[in-house]
C-alpha cells in the first residue's frame, strides 16, 4: 500500500510495529514530512528568525519521535503534535524573554491600583478570577483579549504575539495592550460607580 | 486585595489561568470541527472566556495553511532544513539534564567532587554518558554532513556597545567538543554566571566564575553530541549580587563527522 494513502494515525501504528527497522523509519519520515511546513511556520512565528525556528522545530520533532510510543490515538496525531509544538514554543519564547527589566508590569501602569475597599477588595470577595475574566470579556475587543491573555497569561513577549496573530498595524501587539489597558481602566471605574450606587441604595 | 494589585502581572496571570470549566485542547479541536458533544454549552463557555477564545485562535492559526508572503521563504528554508535533519531527529537521544550548580567559583570544585562520588545515581549518570559517547561514535561513523550553523540568535550584524557583555566563543559549527566558554570582561562585573542551554532554553548546566572563561567539566562535555545545537549565555553580576548585563545568546553545534569528546 502506498504510504500517502495511510492516515497519520495508521502511520503511527505501523511505525511503532516496525520500530527500529528501515521500514519503520520510512513511515516516520512520511508522517513527519506531512507536518514539517506547519510546524516550521508555527516555530518561525514564535521565534522570528529562521535559525532559531529550525532548532525549535527540530526539538519538536525529536520530542515527537521519542514519544511516539506513548501516543495512544485518543486524539488525532495532528492535535497531539500541536500540543507538543505549542508547549515547546511557549517555553522557548518565555525563557528567552526572561532577563533584567523584562517584566510586563509597565504595560499595566494606568490601571487603578489598590483603593482601600474598592474594586480589588470586591474582586477578592466575589472570586477574583471570575470577576476579572468577566470584566476582560465585556470590556475588550477580540484581538485585545487575545493579546492581553497571551502577554499576561502566557508571558509571551509582544513581538512574538505580533507575529503569532499576524498583526499588521505599525506598533503590533503593543497598540492592543495600550487600548486594552485604557478600556479596562474605564470598565473598573464604571464597576466601582455601580457598586457605590448599590451600597448607597442599600443604606437608604 | 491586600498584597496584589492591577499593576502586578502576577495578578493577571492568576486571573487568566485556565479554570475547571475551560475546554481541553481536544475539546477545542472538536469544537472547531463541530464534533463536540454538548456544543451549545461549550460555545457558551468559550463566548465568555478570553482564555478559551485565545487558545481556539492559536489552534486555528496553527491549523490554517496560510503562509504570509513575508514568511514563505523562511518556512521553505526551515522545512528543507528539517528534511535534512531527519537523521538527527531520529538518532539524538535524551540529553540528561545535569543538576544545576548554584555554587560560586570557589565552591565549584567541591560541587564537582560531589558529583563524582560513587553513588548509584552517579553510576547511572556515567552509564548514560557512556551510552551517549557510543551514540557519538555511531554518529561519527555515519559521516553525514550537517548544514552550516549560524553563530548566534540575532539575525544580521551584531552591534556591541562599550559596556555590553560580549560572549566570545564557542559559536557556530565546531569540529570538536569545546573545552571552555569565553567572554569579554566588563568593568561593573564582580563575577559572571554562565549557563548552557538546550534550544528550548532548558538549562543543562550553570556555574559562576570571577574570570572571563570557564572550563566545561567532563560530564558536561560528554553531553555535547554531534548534531545537537546548544546555546550558552553569560550574565555579569555586580558586587551587590545584582545582574547588570546579559551577553547575547550564542549557539554552537559539533558537526557530525567531526572528532568527539574523548574524556
Amino acid at each position: 500500500m502506498k504510504l500517502e494513502r495511510l492516515s497519520d494515525e495508521e502511520l503511527v501504528i505501523r511505525a511503532r510495529a516496525a520500530a527500529g527497522s528501515a521500514a519503520g523509519l520510512q513511515l516516520v519520515d512520511e508522517l513527519f514530512r506531512r507536518h514539517y511546513a506547519q510546524v516550521a511556520r508555527w516555530c518561525f512565528r514564535f521565534s522570528g528568525d529562521r535559525e532559531s525556528a529550525a532548532d525549535l522545530a527540530q526539538e519538536v520533532f525529536t520530542k515527537v519521535y521519542r514519544s511516539l510510543g506513548s501516543f495512544h490515538g485518543h486524539s488525532k496525531f495532528s492535535t497531539w503534535l500541536y500540543s507538543i509544538a505549542r508547549n515547546e514554543c511557549l517555553n522557548a519564547v518565555r525563557a528567552r524573554a526572561v532577563g533584567p527589566g523584562d517584566s510586563g508590569g509597565e504595560m499595566l501602569i494606568g490601571l487603578p491600583e489598590q483603593d482601600g475597599g474598592g474594586f480589588w477588595a470586591a474582586a477578592e470577595r466575589v472570586s477574583c478570577a471570575e470577576l476579572v475574566r468577566e470584566l476582560l470579556n465585556e470590556a475588550l475587543e477580540d484581538v485585545e483579549k487575545k493579546v492581553f491573555t497571551l502577554h499576561f497569561g502566557e508571558d509571551l513577549p509582544l513581538e512574538a504575539i505580533t507575529r503569532l496573530l499576524g498583526l499588521r498595524n505599525a506598533s503590533g501587539a503593543k497598540a492592543f495592550i495600550v487600548s486594552a489597558r485604557r478600556k479596562l481602566s474605564r470598565s473598573i471605574q464604571r464597576w466601582k460607580a455601580r457598586e457605590q450606587r448599590a451600597v448607597g441604595a442599600r443604606e437608604r | 486585595m491586600p498584597d496584589r494589585g492591577a499593576t502586578r502581572p502576577e495578578f493577571w496571570k492568576e486571573a487568566l489561568a485556565p479554570s475547571e470549566a475551560c475546554l481541553t485542547l481536544e475539546d477545542l479541536v472538536r469544537l472547531s470541527n463541530r464534533s463536540i458533544s454538548r456544543e451549545a454549552v461549550a460555545r457558551a463557555h468559550v463566548a465568555a472566556c478570553a482564555r478559551c477564545q485565545t487558545e481556539l485562535a492559536l489552534l486555528r492559526e496553527y491549523q490554517s495553511a496560510t503562509t504570509l508572503p513575508d514568511e514563505s521563504a523562511a518556512v521553505s528554508w526551515i522545512t528543507a532544513e528539517l528534511e535534512r535533519r531527519f537523521d538527527q531527529i531520529k538518532q539524538i537521544k535524551v540529553i540528561a539534564r545535569l543538576p544545576v550548580s548554584r555554587s560560586t567559583a570557589r565552591e565549584r570544585s567541591t560541587g564537582w567532587r560531589r558529583l563524582l562520588l560513587p553513588r548509584p545515581i552517579r553510576a547511572a549518570a556515567f552509564a548514560s554518558a557512556a551510552l551517549l559517547a557510543a551514540i557519538v561514535v555511531g554518529l561519527n561513523l555515519r559521516g553525514s554532513q550537517a548544514p552550516e550553523l549560524a553563530s548566534d540568535l540575532v539575525p544580521g550584524p551584531q552591534v556591541f556597545r562599550s559596556e555590553e557583555l560580549v560572549a566570545v566563543g564557542p559559536t557556530g559549527d565546531l569540529k570538536e567538543v569545546p573545552a571552555e566558554l569565553r567572554w569579554q570582561a566588563i568593568a561593573a562585573a564582580a563575577r559572571y554566571r554562565v549557563k548552557v542551554m538546550e534550544v528550548d532554553r532548558a538549562e543543562l548546566w550553570q556555574t559562576e566564575s570571577i574570570r572571563t572563561s570557564v572550563i566545561l567539566p567532563a560530564p558536561v562535555r560528554a553531553r555535547i553530541v554531534p548534531g545537537k545545537t546548544l546555546l550558552w549565555q553569560v550574565t555579569a553580576i555586580d558586587s551587590a549580587s545584582k545582574p547588570v548585563a546579559d551577553s547575547q545568546i550564542l549557539r554552537f553545534r559539533v558537526a557530525i563527522g567531526s572528532s568527539s569528546n574523548k574524556d
